[in-house]
This record gives C-alpha cells, sequence and structure tokens, in this order.
C-alpha cells in the first residue's frame, strides 16, 4: 500500500513544471515535500489530487489509478486542504465543515445525521470544536486553517494532501498544526504536506521528498536525506545539520552564503545543472 | 512544545481504524445540536410554506388594486370559471378586467421576480462575488439589445432566442472584461487570472452602457411615435402591455431553466470553498460553470424578453433571504425565488397605481430599494474581507 508516482510531467503555457517525477510515498505516514520556491510542491499535489491532469505519466495509490477514477469516488478517497483557500467569509464553520461532505451526499439528498457526526467529529480532531457557530471570516488564521483541514478529514479520505499547513501561523500554531498531521498519520491516514521548514520536515515527516525544478532531488527518510550538502546545493544557502537540543531530531541551520547576494533561484538551478552534469 | 515522541514506532497498522478521532463528542452535545439541526430543516420548510401563502395572497390582492374596484372574492371567482371549477358569476367586462389584464400581468410578474431572484444567487455563487446580479453583470442589458433588435426586424418568434444570445454575448463581454483588468493590474497570481468582485462589477457597468446605448439606439432609429417611452421601458423595465403570452414564456422559462438551477444547490455550496476546493469535492467545475452561467443567461433572456431590464431584484433578495437562512442553496435558492415573486408582484402594482393613471417602469421602484442595498453591501464587505 503506497501511492506511486511514475514519470509524472506536468506543462503549462509552454514550461514545464513537474518534470518527470518518480516516487513511492509510504502509506500510512507523513510524506513531507520541501523545495525552493517554483520547485512544483503544489502542482504536484494538484495533480495527486487530479484537479489538474498531469501531461505524462501515471499516480497509483493503493494500486489504483487516481485521474482514472470518477470524480465523485476519487473525492472519497482524495482531500486537498489548500491554506490560500478563499472561502465565503459568511459561511458558518459547521456548514464549511459540511460542504465536505459534498462527494458522500446524492445530489438532492440533504446532509443527515451521520454526516452531520462525521463534522463535528472533524472539528473535534483538529480542536476547532469550540468555534463551530461561528462565521469564517471571524476566524484567525489559524483557526481558519484548522477548519480547511476539518473540511478535509469529513471528505473521510485515505489520502490528505495539506498545502504548507503552517504558512501564517505563529510558533505554537506550527507546532501544533504538525503533531496534528503527525497523529492522523500514526492513525493510519497517508498525509503529504507541502513545507517549506526543513527543520519542521526533518521534526516530524516519516519520509521526505526534496523538489527543485519540478524533479525529486532525493527522497527517503529526513535524518539521512538532510545534509548540509544538499540543502546547499538546492537552495544556495549556507548550511549546517545539527542534533535538535529538544527533540534530538535534525536540525537545518542556515545563513546567506558568504560575501554574496543572495539569488536563490539561480543559485539552485546552477548547483542542479552542475550535479545533473 | 512536546516532542514528536517516537515517531519511528510505526503508523498504525492498516485495516485500525483509519477513521478521524473516533472519541466522540459528548452525547449531551450531540442532542443539543441535533435540536438545532432539525430545527433548522424545519424553519426553512417553514418560511417557504409561509412565503408560498404570501405568494398566492400577493397575487390575489394585487390583481384586485386598479382603477376598477374588484375584490378577492371577484378574483377567485374568475380564476374557477376560467379553470372550469364554476359558473362565471361576473361581467364579462369585470372579467375581462381580472383575467385578461390584471392576472397575466400579476403572474408575469412573480415569474420574472421568481426568476431575477434565482438568476442573482446563481451568479453570486457561480462567480463568487456577491455583487452579481443579472443586471449589474450586464446580461439584462444585452438580452435587450438582442430583443429590440429582433422586434425591428419583426421577427418576434425568435425573441427569447435573440434575447439570450445578447445575454450570452454580454456575459462573456463582462467575464473577459473582468479577467483582462485582473490580469492588467497584476491581480492574477501564479495560477492564473481570478474574477475580483470589483473588476466583475466595474464591466459590468462597462458593458451594461454600451448595451443600453445600443439599445437605446436602435429603438430611436426605428421608433415613429413614443420612442422615449419605448426606450424607458427596456433600460428599466416595465410590465405594461403583457398577455397570456408573456406569462407562458416568463413561467415557461422558468419551468424549464429555472427548476434544473434551483436543483444545482448542492454544486453551488461546494462553489464556497473555492474553485479547486470544490474541484477537490468531486465537482466538474469547468462544466458546471459553463452549465450554470448558460442557464442563468438563457433564464435572463426569457425573462429580459417579456419586461426589459428589471435591475436589482436578483441582488436584493437573494441577500435579504441570506439574513434568514444564512449560505446554504438548498434554502436560498427556492426561498430566493418565492421572494422574488412577491417583490416583483408588489412593485409592479406600485408601478402601474402610484402615479396612475401614468405608469411609472416598475424599474425605478426596484433600483430605489436595490440602491441603498447595494451600497449596504459594499460597506459591509469592506468589514468583512
Amino acid at each position: 500500500m503506497s501511492l506511486d508516482l511514475s514519470r509524472v510531467r506536468f506543462d503549462r503555457a509552454g514550461r514545464t513544471i513537474i518534470d518527470g517525477v518518480d516516487a513511492t510515498l509510504p502509506s500510512g505516514a507523513l510524506t513531507a515535500l520541501v523545495g525552493p520556491n517554483g520547485a512544483g510542491k503544489s502542482t504536484l499535489l494538484h495533480l495527486i489530487a487530479a484537479i489538474e491532469r498531469a501531461d505524462a505519466g501515471e499516480l497509483h495509490f493503493d494500486g489504483r489509478s487516481v485521474p482514472g477514477m470518477r470524480r465523485r469516488d476519487r473525492a472519497r478517497l482524495v482531500a486537498l486542504a489548500e491554506q490560500q483557500a478563499e472561502v465565503d467569509p459568511q459561511l458558518g464553520v459547521l456548514a464549511a465543515v459540511l460542504i465536505g461532505r459534498t462527494p458522500h451526499l446524492g445530489a438532492f439528498a440533504a446532509a443527515g445525521e451521520h454526516d452531520r457526526a462525521v463534522a463535528e467529529r472533524s472539528l473535534e480532531a483538529v480542536g476547532a470544536r469550540e468555534f463551530a457557530a461561528r462565521p469564517i471570516g471571524s476566524l484567525s488564521g489559524g483557526e481558519r486553517q484548522r477548519v480547511t483541514l476539518a473540511r478535509a478529514l469529513a471528505q473521510e479520505p485515505e489520502l490528505l494532501l495539506v498545502d504548507e499547513p503552517t504558512n501564517h501561523l505563529d510558533l505554537a500554531a506550527q507546532l501544533t498544526a504538525l503533531e496534528l498531521l503527525a497523529g492522523l498519520a500514526r492513525d493510519g491516514l497517508t498525509v503529504v504536506a507541502a513545507l517549506h521548514d526543513l527543520s519542521h520536515a526533518a521534526a516530524y515527516a516519516d519520509h521526505v521528498i526534496v523538489l527543485s525544478a519540478g524533479r525529486v532531488v532525493v527522497a527517503g527518510d529526513p535524518r539521512e536525506v538532510f545534509t548540509a550538502e544538499l540543502v546547499e546545493r538546492v537552495y544556495g544557502v549556507r548550511a549546517q545539520v545539527v542534533e535538535h537540543p529538544l527533540t534530538g531530531r535534525p536540525l537545518i541551520a542556515v545563513a546567506a552564503p558568504a560575501a554574496s547576494s543572495l539569488a536563490p533561484a539561480a543559485v539552485a538551478e546552477a548547483a542542479l545543472t552542475e550535479t545533473r552534469a | 512544545m512536546t516532542a514528536p515522541a517516537a515517531r519511528g514506532a510505526a503508523p498504525a497498522a492498516p485495516g485500525t481504524d483509519r477513521r478521524v478521532a473516533e472519541n466522540c463528542p459528548s452525547p449531551a452535545g450531540e442532542g443539543r445540536n441535533s435540536a438545532t439541526r432539525s430545527g433548522g430543516a424545519a424553519r426553512t420548510l417553514l418560511w417557504g410554506v409561509g412565503l408560498g401563502v404570501a405568494l398566492a395572497v400577493s397575487i390575489v390582492v394585487a390583481v384586485t388594486i386598479g382603477p376598477a374596484a374588484l375584490s378577492p372574492a371577484d378574483v377567485l371567482a374568475s380564476v374557477a370559471a376560467h379553470l372550469g371549477f364554476g359558473e362565471a358569476t361576473l361581467s364579462p367586462l369585470r372579467d375581462g378586467i381580472v383575467w385578461q389584464l390584471r392576472m397575466p400581468r400579476v403572474l408575469t410578474a412573480a415569474a420574472v421576480g421568481a426568476g431575477l431572484a434565482l438568476c442573482g444567487a446563481v451568479l453570486q455563487a457561480v462567480t463568487r462575488n456577491p455583487l452579481a446580479d443579472p443586471y449589474l453583470l450586464g446580461l439584462s442589458s444585452g438580452a435587450s439589445v438582442g430583443a429590440v433588435v429582433v422586434l425591428v426586424l419583426g421577427w418576434s418568434l425568435v425573441l427569447p432566442l435573440a434575447a439570450f444570445t445578447g445575454a450570452i454575448v454580454a456575459l462573456l463581454a463582462t467575464i473577459g472584461l473582468a479577467l483582462g483588468a485582473g490580469r492588467a493590474g497584476g491581480a492574477a497570481g501564479a495560477t492564473g487570472a481570478r474574477l475580483s468582485p470589483t473588476a466583475t462589477v466595474l464591466a459590468g457597468i462597462a458593458v451594461s452602457s454600451v448595451f443600453g446605448a445600443i439599445t437605446s439606439l436602435v429603438i430611436f432609429w426605428s421608433a415613429t411615435n413614443d420612442s422615449y417611452r419605448e426606450i424607458l421601458n427596456w433600460l428599466l423595465g416595465s410590465l405594461s402591455g403583457t398577455d397570456w403570452v408573456s406569462v407562458a414564456i416568463a413561467g415557461g422559462a422558468f419551468l424549464l431553466v429555472g427548476m434544473p438551477l434551483l436543483a444545482s444547490a448542492r454544486t453551488l455550496d461546494a462553489f464556497a470553498v473555492g474553485e479547486s476546493g470544490a474541484a477537490a469535492l468531486g465537482v466538474n467545475v469547468a462544466r458546471s460553470r459553463v452549465l450554470l452561467l448558460g442557464g442563468t443567461a438563457l433564464l435572463t433572456g426569457a425573462l429580459v424578453s417579456v419586461s426589459g431590464s428589471i435591475g436589482f431584484v436578483g441582488l436584493v433578495l437573494p441577500h435579504a433571504v441570506r439574513l434568514v437562512t444564512g449560505p446554504g442553496h438548498r434554502a436560498l435558492l427556492p426561498l430566493s425565488a418565492l421572494a422574488g415573486a412577491i417583490f416583483l408582484v408588489w412593485a409592479d402594482t406600485g408601478a402601474r397605481t402610484l402615479f396612475d393613471p401614468r405608469e411609472l417602469p416598475v424599474g425605478i421602484l426596484t433600483a430605489l430599494i436595490g440602491g441603498p442595498v447595494f451600497a449596504w453591501l459594499l460597506l459591509r464587505r469592506r468589514s468583512l474581507a
């Protein structure tokens, strides 16, 4: 049981965004998708959810082709929580989470007792039960993200895709969000999260995929993947990997490259071309 | 913060419950919520029945109002006689006033009001824009051009079709312009242009100005007598001169197009979480959008071909209903349609009686109410954004 990507390619407007990605993501685990801006993390999540169609390659979850499924079946299997999602600010929290039940409901049936129970349980799971009655517009950024996650959970998916779950959150809220995702993975859900903070990925993920310019640079156990050399090569910064004094996980310390104005994209690209050559 | 304890310790084996947090909410909380739950559904039903009764009463009472005095009993007697449930008791003259003059007009008003309110609610959801309305987005003006052109050419058989074509052209122009404006303004992100509410309304103003001017030009160029009155009736909307054919067009369009739109509540709800959000929920976003926008253009076209472009009905009523029901479309769509029907029946009754014997284009009254509501929405949007 795993999510398998095979030679996935995606072009848009003549540019190749995802350039032949091969990856196997373990199920019942938290996989972190990391890489510089524009590496293709969000696009890859969209391709896995089949919101966008890959131009080539195959995506299988548990042996079943994800893009080949009927929309409704797919939405019962795969959920996507996007943080920049613009939700109608007047919508109540419980109503917003109930929308996650859409793939389980017929065209005319109203949400029933069971759907409400699932929605409430999802709110409970993300610790958002106390603001169930408030409108989305009145929530803080962190609260809103939890509601977005609750909506995805209300789909009762087997595969949960999360785009930048820690964006715009304060320190404690970031850790809470990551703890939550790790906990869901422990309970058997397959979770894929696009993350920016490498130390977060190292601390919480079971599996890491490092993406750069639409390609997989390296994938594997975070304790092996994150090396100073890799971080310097992919991000064009100075880096050192040390042991986190509190958790014992890898802590990736970074600094601007010495005597160089920081131009991460250019540096990263140059570094990549070098390694490929 | 606690350390991510023993993450190496294997994820739960497959087959263990993968559902989220089975530690259920307390039974007490469950009970309380189920009470409010069924309360919500019952409340919607109650509002539906209440508005339905109010609409029936409004229709009967509105028919009694006018220069010739009639009682509700007269109206009911005439209707019963024409439907074959009794003998004609009214004089032919009074019966003609009920059945040939006022009843078709009131029923047309009801169908047009219901359809416009429904179109407004659907447009607001699909464009994710609380300011959307067939009039403000230019659909009504486009439909007017289509209607006026075929009337001038004498092809009145294709009237609804031409109005629909005009509405579609105007809608495409508005959306294209709004997307272009978004792109030019740099508002579009890397993920492509999106329709900003402000750009959409501005584009709608530009499009309706142009189409309104074309309507006026065509009438002025072709008409021989009272062209000003006719121009006003198309630009501001009027139900004068409606007959049973108008009822058939407006009512038929509501049944054929409005009913399927009423059934799209689930999809419209999903649009509330954004386009990729809706797609991730299994909605075919591209197809739904084409069908829903096409449906509103078709319905608007048919309605405008009998009434001209009556403004703000599609803006005011859905927002008024939302205050009562909240944003869920299963309640919002049918209640907006009912409320729109009642609203336009009374607005039109006012239009034909306030300055009797002169008649006011009904759009003047709807704008008098709709303009302030539009302003209120603008102010509230700022506080909620």
